[in-house]
């Protein structure tokens, strides 16, 4: 069987003398080149075609993002293992947007890359588990969103104060425009999110939204 | 193990014993009182054999001691000072001894530790010595301290001064520490206390910081302060503290800026208000200033005169005194206003220490330093002219209603009414005169407008403030084009406005003076009416406040400029962290990895490895939170929406309160980056104060393009507050951040209010538009 041909870009050789002698020490695993910045790791994982590209997020020049991009556009069955020091939830977006087939946190390097390489080279996806858990968390959270309830009849008050309240105003701005008092402003605002079954305000505006209430004018 | 001379029997436990030392990776030697060697186990034989001519001889029979004596060369040294330990433990002044040691082969750098301890057999005693390899560790401390040369490195290069101390000592100190406190290098620090650093006014307040940090109770991460050179003298300084506990020690780190520069400017500002409040001490108006609580500070001789107490009475009592209790119910004083830095322009009737009252114009105002001020002026004159005046028109129209006959002794009297005015308008503007200098209130003059056929008649005052001379004639049509386009039709509407609703006219606005210049001006002024409600004129006051502006929009300014360098310097440090240190930390655990791969499951290496491979782990994550905590890179790379969600986020599994975050209209763009830098530091501070103070189950927080604004709204359901009367409040803190926040919405022409109430959770509005329209109209 032949060996993982792995290609790392890195734009600290002290990181990538590191990851290649990581990967040539496994049996089945070799580094067919290495480039420091998403530019030449483009143009040399083009012309060598290697199962696997680790790629650095964070490189002078063109960035980890962009290289993997270009890479998914070319040649798409060149597989991109992306590689990071930042633990944000944001860059792991950024990169699997780009096209990135697993994500690995430089912190535990050591304990996940050959895992993580051998599974995106498989055609599998692969997280950092730390990370993996948020991420989770936070699509089924953006998905349970309340307010999925048939739309309940608002009086046309409720719907004046539920339209301000979306727009992010105050109940004292509220209550001016419509001419009536806080008190009240605050017993629609009570209301209407029991009618609808929303508990917060940005329930309140992602139910306007959906109504098509948010459009500007 | 091989055995020479009478000691040791033949049990089985004994033979198990041997066994067990002889397969020991340790090399083991036991030797006599004169050092002859008496048994050695297999490791020790192997290394003998294996290591060198001199070493060779070192098995049983020989003499260990003798042995030490004859080296020479390289190892003559460590070999002395193992002899010298091997006689003090045999000789019983020590009970254990122990040297690490080099032993380089051609081939490779090792690290030896030798120890010797002693025990006694039959009356004598014998000596153990033994040998083991050490130089896993030692590389690995080194690498360790490569690390740590690194760390040290980027904190020397900083331009802030960077010291870290563990139980108040100083551990460590980057060069520009020493050298800001006059120290001729770190090492001169290292070992002092902290409170050697600090003045002596500030050092409780600083150790009592430190403590609450260790303690758990939590003390502010930014704070100024006066530090002490080491000649003694005073330092004003900025800090920004963070602690970091390893290996079970806490370490907290303080990185210092010197501001002395801006203090001097400060006090520059300070001083050039003695100088006025000098001036003003001989000034017509009576003048004092107050702490927010309205503790009376200062006061003038001219306040003193007025009110009739001493100076020291005066000191004693709360500005509150000084206002009938009933005018105070219907009309508080609004330290809101004045701590949000406007100032105020009131009339209220005042209280003598006699019980007596007399009318008076108020000017307050916040100081920088953050004290109140107050300019008062006792206008009994001013309004027993315009009653007079009042009452001389409204005899005159019931006159001229009843008989036209009169009209002319009417109007006789009304001319000497207003020559009288002028007259004391005249006194008053040459008292004036002298103030017009210090005093940002600037020139007070008044003026009355004749709705009816629209004839102005100005003070000289007035006309001044209009740039004119006074005997120049000013009239409703001068003015009109004398006003700043932009404003013209502000003012025209708030005096058409105030006559309509029979209240009072309040314009602020610019005008443009003859000789090109543009002055900002006050009016203040209330129609009078006929008795069938027809207005006949309106009557006012106009002060220019052009100072005042410049003031704060000089201090804006350099806010503004304040809070971009400070957060350019923020984004510095946590990309320098990331990108220099982070990566070489990644090198390190990935050479400690490798490190333990090669010691092959020896135990005594492994453990100082993984204890190893831990603090660099800790290290790891340690950096990446302040790294995050300066400035998340990701609000610079990805932007506020996802900068903020993943603050969100992770504020949510700190605080283990549920945050519900929707952004509309905003993701996938990026907006100015000051507004994204003002919206992620307001909303930090918003979740920062609904932890310490709300006890939420439940937090929204939503962030929307509305038209050409962005609005962001944080929402808690936790116990809410009198939002007005914390404002109000004189407790520090929560309003400090409130008024921060504020602040900083407002650098961006922005604004930010808060409603909030006892039981009914807090909602913090912030609006920032998108493209800032030239000049704030007031």
């Amino acid at each position: 069987m032949s060996k993982l041909r792995v290609f790392v870009a890195d734009d600290h050789q002290i990181v990538r003398e590191g990851l290649k002698a990581l990967i040539n020490a496994q049996p089945d695993m070799e580094v067919v080149g290495e480039a420091e910045d998403g530019g030449a790791a483009w143009l040399l994982a083009k012309r060598l075609l290697p199962d696997v590209v680790v790629m650095d997020v964070s490189m002078p020049g063109m960035n980890g993002a962009e290289a993997t991009a270009r890479l998914r556009d070319e040649c798409p069955q060149v597989r991109v293992l992306a590689l990071t020091i930042y633990e944000d939830k944001g860059y792991l977006q950024q990169l699997l947007k780009a096209g990135a087939a697993g994500y690995v946190l430089k912190r535990a390097v050591m304990e996940e890359l050959v895992r993580a390489v051998r599974t995106v080279a498989a055609g599998g996806s692969y997280v950092d588990p730390t990370l993996a858990g948020k991420v989770v968390s936070s699509y089924i959270r953006q998905d349970t969103g309340g307010g999925r309830q048939p739309v309940a009849e608002l009086s046309e008050r409720e719907e004046q104060v539920l339209r301000l309240a979306a727009w992010g105003h105050s109940n004292k701005e509220i209550a001016a425009k419509l001419e009536i008092s806080v008190k009240t402003v605050e017993t629609y605002k009570v209301r209407l999110m029991e009618k609808l079954g929303l508990r917060s305000r940005a329930d309140i505006v992602r139910y306007a939204l959906r109504q098509g209430w948010l459009q500007e004018d | 193990m091989s055995r020479r001379g009478a000691e040791g029997g033949s049990g089985a436990p004994e033979r198990f014993a041997y066994a067990t030392v002889e397969a020991l990776s340790e090399h083991i030697a036991v030797l006599d009182e004169r050092g002859a060697v008496v048994a050695v186990n297999r490791a020790w034989r192997d290394f003998a054999r294996a290591n060198s001519a001199a070493t060779e001889a070192l098995c049983e029979g020989a003499n260990y001691l003798a042995v030490c004596d004859r080296a020479r060369g390289a190892e003559a040294d460590d070999a002395a000072r193992i002899a010298a330990g091997l006689r003090a433990v045999i000789g019983g002044e020590v009970d254990e001894f122990s040297l690490e040691y080099p032993c380089h082969s051609p081939t490779r750098q090792r690290w030896y530790i030798a120890r010797v301890t002693r025990f006694k057999v039959d009356g004598g005693v014998r000596a153990v010595v033994t040998h083991a390899d050490i130089t896993e560790r030692k590389l690995a401390e080194q690498r360790l301290a490569k690390s740590e040369e690194q760390l040290r490195a980027i904190f020397s290069a900083s331009r802030d001064g960077i010291l870290v101390e563990q139980d108040e000592r100083v551990v460590y100190a980057n060069d520009s520490y020493a050298r800001l406190f006059g120290y001729a290098g770190p090492e001169e620090l290292v070992g002092e206390h902290v409170s050697a650093l600090v003045s002596p006014e500030d050092a409780g307040r600083l150790l009592d910081f430190g403590r609450r940090r260790l303690s758990g109770e939590g003390a502010p991460a930014v704070f100024e302060f006066r530090g002490r050179r080491r000649d003694g003298a005073p330092l004003d300084l900025e800090a920004s503290v963070s602690t970091h506990t390893v290996a079970g020690k806490t370490y907290i780190t303080t990185a210092v800026r010197d501001i002395s520069e801006r203090k001097l400017a400060e006090k520059a500002l300070r001083e050039s208000e003695a100088q006025n409040r000098l001036l003003l001490e001989q000034a017509s108006d009576g003048i004092h200033t107050y702490d927010l609580r309205g503790n009376i500070l200062e006061a003038n001789a001219k306040l003193c005169e007025m009110l009739g107490y001493t100076r020291d009475e005066l000191l004693a009592l709360n500005v509150r005194d000084l206002v009938p209790a009933e005018d105070l119910a219907g009309d508080p004083i609004r330290f809101d206003a004045l701590m949000s830095g406007q100032t105020l322009l009131s009339e209220r009737r005042l209280r003598r220490k006699d019980g007596t009252l007399f009318p008076a114009e108020i000017s307050g105002k916040m100081l920088p330093n953050g004290v109140l001020q107050a300019f008062i002026r006792d206008i009994t004159e001013r309004r027993r002219v315009d009653d007079a005046l009042r009452h001389a028109h409204e005899e005159l129209e019931r006159r001229v209603e009843e008989r036209t006959a009169q009209l002319a002794r009417a109007n006789e009297l009304l001319t000497a009414e207003i020559a009288e005015r002028r007259r004391a308008e005249e006194t008053l503007r040459e008292s004036e005169q002298r103030l017009k200098i210090a005093l940002s209130t600037g020139r007070l003059g008044s003026w009355q407008l004749d709705l009816r056929t629209l004839e102005l008649d100005a003070s000289p005052a007035v006309k001044a403030n209009f740039g004119r001379p006074q005997d120049a004639h000013l009239s409703r049509e001068d003015v009109l084009a004398a006003i700043h386009p932009e404003d013209r039709a502000r003012v025209r509407a708030a005096a058409a406005e105030a006559i309509a609703a029979r209240g009072d006219y309040h314009a602020e606005y610019r005008v443009r003076w003859p000789d090109g210049d543009t002055r900002w001006l006050i009016s203040r002024g209330r129609a009078l009416y006929d008795e069938a409600g027809a207005p006949l004129r309106m009557v006012g006051v106009t002060v220019d406040i052009t100072e005042r502006r410049q003031a704060e929009e000089e201090r804006e300014e350099l806010l503004r400029r304040l809070v971009d360098a400070q957060e350019e310097e923020r984004r510095r440090i946590s990309r320098e962290l990331h990108d220099q240190l982070g990566q070489r930390m990644t090198a390190l655990m990935m050479g400690l990895k490798t490190l333990s791969a090669e010691s092959h499951g020896r135990r005594s290496a492994l453990d100082g490895l993984t204890a190893l491979q831990a603090l660099a782990d800790d290290l790891t994550r340690e950096l990446h939170m302040l790294a995050f905590g300066l400035r998340p890179p990701a609000l610079d790379d990805l932007g506020l929406h996802t900068a903020l969600y993943n603050y969100v986020e992770e504020w949510a599994e700190q605080a283990r309160v549920p945050v519900d975050f929707h952004s509309s209209g905003i993701d996938g763009r990026r907006l100015p980056l000051e507004v994204e830098t003002a919206l992620y530091r307001i909303a930090q501070e918003a979740l920062t104060n609904v932890l310490k103070h709300s006890g939420a189950g439940r937090v929204s927080v939503v962030l929307e393009r509305v038209g050409e604004q962005v609005v962001a709204v944080i929402e808690d359901d936790g116990r809410g507050f009198d939002a007005d009367s914390l404002l109000k409040s004189p407790v520090k803190g929560r309003k400090l951040g409130l008024l921060g926040m504020r602040e900083r919405a407002a650098m961006l022409g922005g604004t930010l209010s808060v409603e909030s109430g006892e039981g009914a959770g807090t909602s913090v509005f912030v609006r920032i538009p998108l493209a800032p329209s030239a000049g704030g109209a007031a």
